[in-house]
């Protein structure tokens, strides 16, 4: 299995979404793909854990463009697949495809952008599939095609291109001083660079990556993307492209070797993203931008976490929060309603199932055992008690307390019986819904299962030799006699 | 002062990102900001192109297999082929998003763009 | 294996619980019983006083999850088993269907009871809090006491977990065994205010009343019965790890505990609804057990456990008959009913014994707990202390008293007589074995130290000792249980003789049969004692002063200034992308500076 396939299939498919869409009717066309996705990913997943497949298209190693399938691309590609397909096959979003080819097209394409992020191990093919991804979830944001949609999607456009200027400027100083844009040779080589670049460096490529990452205060232009996309998309955003986003943040630093401070830095805004985002959801009326604010503040939450040396924590808060935010958001579209939150009374009366799926979600959001939020949550504030003391943690609780007044009200709103709106699930539409709903409960219970794959994924993007000797082959080590040759 | 095109070309690229942004940060219509994200990214692509030597180097087309020095680096070039294709559609996208905006609305303003906030 | 079995029963309950989910509603009443069933069946096939099981639960060596048993694990859980008991029995009865949750919240405390190490208590602590939250929103009303409940609820669950994380970090070991003094002086500080919390201490108690009278009838019994021990357990634990009796630390929760029983018991005499008085009694008198328990000293904390089988007991008892009437009246408050003990005695015999244990007097097991606690505040020579207490206790007879004469004597006023009937079966039924314990308590109160002593000696306190089972011995005296019952019942009788035979026909009198002040009363002139009692009580000195210092503007305060920062957090989200660019560009210059460009 080449990890190649995992962006040719989908790109492939975009390719052909006409006459495939023909094959595969009703808009099932990217759920489709997403399953083949997962299945793909899920067989890999076994050996990858063993040894990382390292594919390089075009030329040797140093050269050439080089896919990495280690086991945290495979185990992220196989999560946001699954979650995706839940949002992918909401109602919502296969009207979009059903009705224009262009949309399935634009969907196609941003799952191979995101695919190609988790997959790359070149610089400058992030840089490219990360603007796959943006630019077709510019477009997505535009598919309702209404004066807040438009908005939200020029508002992400402009965020996204500051954040693709600087990236590129990055790009080019690593370049300059390095010959090389393979994140394994740069980690090497990154500590030669000159204090002065390496500071441009930095702070232009952490400065893209915040934006992408959505923290604070780089991310105030999320909620109103969310809000204008809708609440399918917006599920599909914060299950899929924010752990790519996530992922590549991870990945990035930890082999650039940053300073202390730069790491101090990203925990300080991590929870400040957190303390943030739950306020700003505290009073929101707007379900999705509620529920948008709610998903900032966990990629803040993650990401304090995963630089405070929870490493493993964070890939298990990464899932459950995929995991939590696509079956609500899954909810409010099968809602089928405006977003705003009063619309949602008394929907776990007309529907238990969804009712309780959504309780037992929000609940796990909040960190209760025995559900998966528990054990992510509670591994990564041990590891900011280490690392950082204990104000960080009593700050982590304090929004959560934040998070669980307003998350409360909403379960207190689907419970809730006089129902002011009419509106009827298929039930045939929630069954999906099962699947949150397994791996929130079955990781709560038994986390040590999820936990035993997240140490390995951890391992993998922490341990930069292995990284090096997986990519580069065991005697390639770049010495510094090599650094000007070649090119130049 | 020798101020050969090697000298200048970084500053001046350089120049074009900051003036870019800078005009991104000021301007408020939503096409002189598209202008500037463009001539910003000119600018950075003018940087890939400065750090390639190109002024005493060769074409990189290995004629003689012997020669393996002196040649331009080739993949700055490449790159920004890259680059610019990915910013003409990004241009492409925010203008057609901006006149579908500006149909519904009848404002081009940024600051005004404010149906969704808080 | 088979002497394990008993530690998972928790496990079982909450089995139980999400399988009741799945059953119908007939089926599902049954698990309360079944579970008890199962626990006592376990129990008595291998009695086991001490075990521990241990499992591998997040792959990390020292968050191994831990269950033990020991005495005073079991005396809780034992309490927990007789709530469920009784409320197994009586929800057969009623039209209720909060069962299946009623099992996940006392499987959450038995293996927060059962815990050997922190992560299992919060993991048990956590369960019990969202399970006993889950029932709070199937009132049909509002829903915003569910809401206040869990989140201060997580206030407390946050402080506790900061706590756990202070020792665990510090002990690299959540083992409860292995925590050091040291470490127990940064983390139970912390755990301390979750515990209290739960307990409904003041000043954590806002969340109390709401919340009972929010809950479905039978449920709040269980909460008060049960779920409030959990706060208590904890207390105790927390005194084990961290001998505070000599700090000011202990000082100030002895206080918080003895001004909890005081300042609730006013606001018991002024509450006009029936669920309403239990509550704020039930907070004053787990305020009686913290503060025995914060004394430290053998007796202090033998007389909070003692207090707490009392009020476990006696709690749900009362909470029991009053859903009971409630159900059959569907009245809520003390003036709207009055006149039910002719046709409902049995619940004036259940509800008149619940009250004099209540109130401590002889002959009925509260007695023997008071005694212990008074004994141990004179013992420490908290005389200011002791003098509050007393008071409170004193006190509480005004609203004891409310609670027989408002719904059973005198005239009904909204209830219909001639309707009325006795509570249910289920309900009856379910009372014996209160009653029966009350009565068992009160004549052989020392017998209860055969649970206690071994509790005494596991937390390293010395044992009293007692000679035989009614007699019960302090420092200060003895008395004899079964001796003061055998005089009262003889007493009893002896007047009842006489009564009888002096008794002349009885005849029925209308309500507007009386003179008032001169006057003759008319039909809307509301007669009724349980009428605006204690609605003058704010004119006494102090009283007054301190009823008016509640809580709730502390916790209005915390709520608008909250809401000033998520205004202000949204303010920054102005939706402006001009001011997204400048932020941008700013950003993008401290990361230069911070990551050393200006060097």
């Amino acid at each position: 299995m080449h990890p190649v396939l995992f962006i040719a299939v989908p790109l492939l498919a975009a390719f052909l979404a006409g006459p495939l869409s023909q094959i595969a009717r009703k808009g099932w066309l990217p759920s489709i793909i997403l399953v083949i996705a997962a299945i793909a990913a899920g067989s890999m997943l076994p050996s990858v854990l063993v040894q990382p497949i390292n594919e390089t298209v075009v030329i040797a190693a140093p050269l050439g463009i080089n896919l990495y399938a280690g086991p945290a691309a495979i185990l992220l590609i196989l999560v946001t697949s699954i979650f995706g397909i839940l949002l992918t096959g909401s109602k919502e979003l296969r009207d979009h495809f059903e009705k224009s080819t262009p949309s399935t097209v634009l969907a196609l394409l941003h799952f191979a952008g995101i695919f190609g992020i988790f997959l790359s191990g070149d610089l400058f093919n992030i840089f490219v599939f990360l603007e796959i991804a943006a630019l077709s979830a510019y477009a997505m944001t535009a598919f309702s095609d209404t004066t807040a949609s438009l908005e939200g999607a020029i508002k992400y456009l402009l965020a996204g291109s500051i954040a693709s200027i600087f990236l590129l400027i990055g790009i080019a100083v690593i370049y300059l001083h390095t010959g090389t844009l393979n994140l394994a040779e740069l980690s090497s080589t990154m500590p030669m660079v000159p204090a002065a670049a390496k500071a441009v460096i930095i702070s232009a490529i952490l400065l893209a990556l915040a934006i992408e990452t959505e923290l604070f205060p780089l991310n105030l232009w999320v909620p109103d993307v969310y809000e204008g996309s809708g609440s399918a998309l917006s599920g599909l955003f914060s299950a899929m492209t924010i752990k790519a986003t996530l992922y590549l943040l991870f990945r990035v630093i930890t082999l650039f070797g940053v300073d202390q401070s730069i790491i101090d830095l990203l925990i300080g805004a991590g929870l400040l993203t957190m303390i943030v985002g739950e306020l700003g959801a505290l009073r929101q009326t707007n379900a999705v931008r509620m529920l948008a604010y709610s998903s900032v503040a966990q990629a803040g939450l993650i990401v304090a976490g995963f630089f405070a040396g929870a490493h493993s924590a964070a890939i298990v808060a990464m899932i459950a929060h995929s995991a939590v935010k696509a079956g609500l958001f899954l909810i409010i579209a099968l809602a089928g309603l405006s977003g705003s939150v009063a619309s949602l009374t008394g929907i776990g009366l007309k529907n238990k199932f969804v009712g309780v799926t959504a309780t037992v979600l929000i609940l796990s959001l909040l960190g209760l055992p025995p559900f998966i939020g528990f054990a992510g949550k509670l591994l990564i504030l041990q590891g900011l008690n280490s690392s950082v003391g204990i104000g960080a943690v009593i700050l982590v609780l304090v929004a959560s307390l934040v998070e669980a007044w307003y998350l409360l009200k909403l379960v207190s709103l689907i419970w809730k019986t006089e129902s002011t709106v009419e509106f009827s699930f298929k039930p045939i539409h929630t069954v999906i819904l099962i699947l949150p709903l397994i791996l929130v409960i079955a990781g709560g219970v038994y986390p040590k299962a999820i936990l035993s794959l997240t140490d390995k994924v951890a391992n993998d993007l922490v341990d930069i030799q292995s990284y090096r000797t997986n990519v580069l082959g065991g005697s390639a080590t770049i010495e510094s006699t090599d650094l000007n040759g070649g090119t130049q | 002062m020798n101020l050969s095109l090697e000298t200048v070309l970084p500053a001046f690229s350089l120049m074009l990102i900051l003036l870019g942004l800078w005009g991104v940060a000021t301007r408020k219509n939503l096409i002189k900001i598209f202008i500037s994200l463009s001539i910003a990214e000119t600018g950075v692509n003018l940087l890939y192109i400065s750090m390639t030597g190109f002024v005493h180097g060769k074409v990189p087309i290995l004629a003689d297999p012997t020669v393996t020095s002196g040649y331009v680096d080739p993949l700055p070039h490449a790159m920004i082929l890259t680059s610019i294709v990915i910013g003409t559609a990004v241009t492409a996208l925010g203008l057609a998003l901006t006149a579908r905006y500006h149909e519904r609305t009848g404002t081009l303003n940024v600051t005004k763009m404010k149906e969704l906030k808080n | 294996m088979n002497d394990t079995l008993f530690i998972l029963t928790p496990l079982f309950f909450v089995a139980l619980g999400v399988l009741g989910l799945f059953t119908p509603k007939s089926i599902g009443k049954l698990f309360p019983l079944i579970g008890v069933a199962l626990a006592i069946g376990l129990f008595a096939y291998t009695p086991a006083y001490t075990g521990m099981i241990s499992f591998d639960w997040i792959g990390i060596p020292s968050m191994e999850l831990t269950a033990i048993i020991s005495p005073i694990r079991l005396i809780f859980f034992a309490m927990l088993l007789l709530t469920l008991f009784v409320y197994g029995l009586a929800t057969l009865n009623s039209k209720s269907n909060e069962e299946p949750f009623t099992m996940i919240a006392a499987g959450g405390m038995g293996i927060a009871l059962f815990s050997g190490d922190l992560i299992t208590l919060f993991i048990g602590w956590e369960i019990m809090t969202w399970g006993s939250y889950i029932p709070l929103l199937f009132r049909k009303k509002d829903h915003k006491a569910a809401r206040r409940y869990l989140v201060f609820s997580l206030f407390g669950a946050a402080t506790l977990l900061t706590g756990i994380i202070l020792i665990g970090s510090h002990e690299n070991s959540f083992l409860i065994s292995s925590i050091t003094r040291e470490s127990a002086a940064l983390g139970v500080p912390f755990m301390l205010i979750g515990f209290l919390l739960k307990s409904g201490t003041m000043p954590f108690h806002r969340w109390v009343p709401s919340a009972y009278s929010e809950s479905p009838d039978l449920f709040t019994g269980f909460m008060s019965a049960a779920l409030s021990k959990a706060g208590v357990f904890g207390l105790i634990l927390a005194i084990t790890l961290l001998p505070i009796s000599e700090t000011l630390f202990a000082t100030i929760i002895a206080w918080l505990g003895t001004l909890t029983s005081l300042f609730a018991t006013f606001r018991a005499i002024r509450e006009e609804e029936i669920k309403g008085l239990l509550t704020w009694s039930s907070i004053s008198q787990v305020g009686y057990i913290v503060t025995a328990v914060a004394l430290g000293s053998s007796l202090g904390v033998a007389g909070g456990i003692f207090h707490a089988v009392n009020h476990t007991i006696i709690k749900i008892l009362l909470f029991t008959v009053v859903a009971g009437i409630i159900a059959r009246t569907g009245k809520t408050r003390f003036d709207q009913m009055g006149g039910l003990i002719y046709k409902m005695p049995f619940s004036f015999i259940a509800v008149l014994m619940g009250i004099i244990a209540l109130a401590g007097m002889p002959p009925l097991g509260g007695f023997a707990s008071k005694w212990l606690i008074y004994s141990a505040l004179i013992e420490k020579g908290d005389v200011l202390q002791l003098v509050v207490v007393i008071a409170a206790s004193t006190t509480a007879f005004l609203y004891n008293f409310k609670l027989i004469y408002g719904i059973f004597l005198g005239h009904p006023t909204e209830v219909d007589l001639s309707t009325a009937k006795e509570i249910g079966w289920g309900y009856r039924l379910a009372l014996v074995v209160p009653l029966g314990l009350l009565m068992a308590i009160g004549m052989f109160p020392s017998a209860l130290f055969t649970v206690i002593n071994p509790i005494l000696t596991e937390i390293g306190l010395e044992p009293i000792l007692q000679g035989s089972y009614a007699i019960i011995t302090t420092s200060l005296g003895s008395y004899n249980g079964l001796f003061v019952m055998e005089t009262f019942g003889g007493a009893f009788a002896i007047i009842l003789a006489l009564f009888s035979l002096v008794k002349s026909k009885s005849r029925d009198l209308n309500r507007l049969d009386i003179a008032y002040a001169g006057e003759t009363p008319t039909e809307k002139m509301p007669l009724h004692y349980g009428f605006a009692v204690g609605r003058e009580i704010h004119r006494i000195l102090f009283v007054g002063y301190w009823l008016k210092k509640s809580t709730t503007h502390f916790y209005n305060w915390v709520h608008s200034i909250t809401n000033q920062f998520a205004s202000l957090a949204r303010l920054i989200y102005n939706g402006n992308m001009a001011f997204f660019f400048g932020v941008a560009f700013a950003v993008a210059l401290l990361l230069w500076i911070i990551a050393g460009g200006n060097a």
